[in-house]
């Protein structure tokens, strides 16, 4: 009993530590399906110089590190997102709450940085496929890969310690378990299906 | 009318629970696969694509597999949304000392608050 007790304190718990995530997770599962309106990207862009020596000699990916680095920006440069024309190099730097253009003008050692805000609900969204790691991180990104990994164990262990509590007490044993092993079927159906 | 919730909030989250188990389960094991690409890639290029695939499947467009999945996320989502909820009634009712649960909810919500504000700022 006393065993039983501390399972759903356990599963209680963990459940409130967890909830902020299940709700980002929720609502942005919803917003993938439907695409709502009032969600979408913003276009709020922030644009600014700095003056800074560029190592134009080095191929483009690692310039645009080598840039974002140097400008101390958070986030992801994909070598796709990179062109150089006459004495000038465009990179983008990439995380799930901005978007910066970076131009970097050889000649006049010059990088005009483009920010654009993609807005709260599309960063509170974006934090769904936010695993923590990302270049330039800071400690509360490292917490937060933590903190995901902890709310998917917490799911399987709400599902078994959920499950041991109602085949415990509840009267609807049967149903439960036809219910359940039907969604497990048709999760199976559909993997099968879509593989 | 107290009373008469406790058992009405019970049964939703247990029965919400019900619809996660068998369809979200497989969206969080995949969701980790993915954030874990570089130590769970044994199973080669193949199984991470299928893997890519089912995580990334949405929109009511397409045949009738995809429609069912599409509503099968819908109802998943809410379903995820009604099991937290039910679940902090539930933790309200259960527990006379709400100090720890409180704690436990403001520290996630502070981390989460912070990531968010790291990428505002």
């Amino acid at each position: 009993m006393r065993a039983q007790r501390l399972l759903l304190r356990l599963h209680l718990y963990a459940g409130i530590f967890c909830a902020p995530y299940l709700v980002i997770f929720a609502v942005s599962s919803l917003d993938i399906n439907h695409r709502f309106g009032f969600m979408q990207e913003g276009n709020e862009t922030v644009i600014r110089t700095v003056r800074q020596k560029i190592p134009f000699g080095l191929p483009d990916h690692r310039l645009a590190a080598a840039l974002r680095d140097t400008l101390g920006l958070t986030g992801w440069a994909p070598r796709w997102e990179t062109s150089r024309a006459k004495g000038t190099f465009r990179c983008k730097v990439i995380h799930p709450g901005k978007e910066f253009t970076l131009t970097a003008d050889s000649a006049a050692e010059r990088i005009t940085i483009s920010e654009k805000r993609k807005g709260f609900w599309k960063l509170f969204n974006n934090l769904h496929m936010f695993g923590g790691d990302i270049p330039n991180r800071s400690w509360v990104h490292v917490l937060w890969g933590f903190y995901q990994d902890i709310c998917v164990v917490y799911l399987l262990f709400a599902a078994c310690s959920g499950i041991f509590l109602f085949a415990k007490k509840r009267k609807e044993r049967i149903a439960g378990l036809v219910v359940v092993s039907a969604f497990a079927l048709l999760s199976l159906l559909f993997m099968l299906t879509m593989a | 009318m107290k009373k008469n919730l406790y058992p009405f909030i019970r049964v939703a989250h247990t029965w919400s629970a019900f619809v996660l188990l068998g369809f979200l389960l497989m969206y969080f094991i995949t969701g980790f696969m993915l954030s874990h690409e570089d130590q769970l890639s044994g199973g080669g290029p193949g199984a991470y694509k299928t893997i890519t695939r089912l995580h990334r499947i949405h929109g009511y467009e397409g045949d009738l597999p995809h429609l069912l999945y599409a509503l099968m996320m819908d109802l998943s989502s809410l379903a995820l949304l009604l099991f937290v909820v039910t679940g902090f009634y539930m933790w309200l009712k259960l527990e006379r000392k709400k100090a720890y649960g409180i704690a436990l909810l403001l520290l996630a919500c502070a981390l989460t608050g912070g990531v968010i504000w790291s990428f505002m700022k």
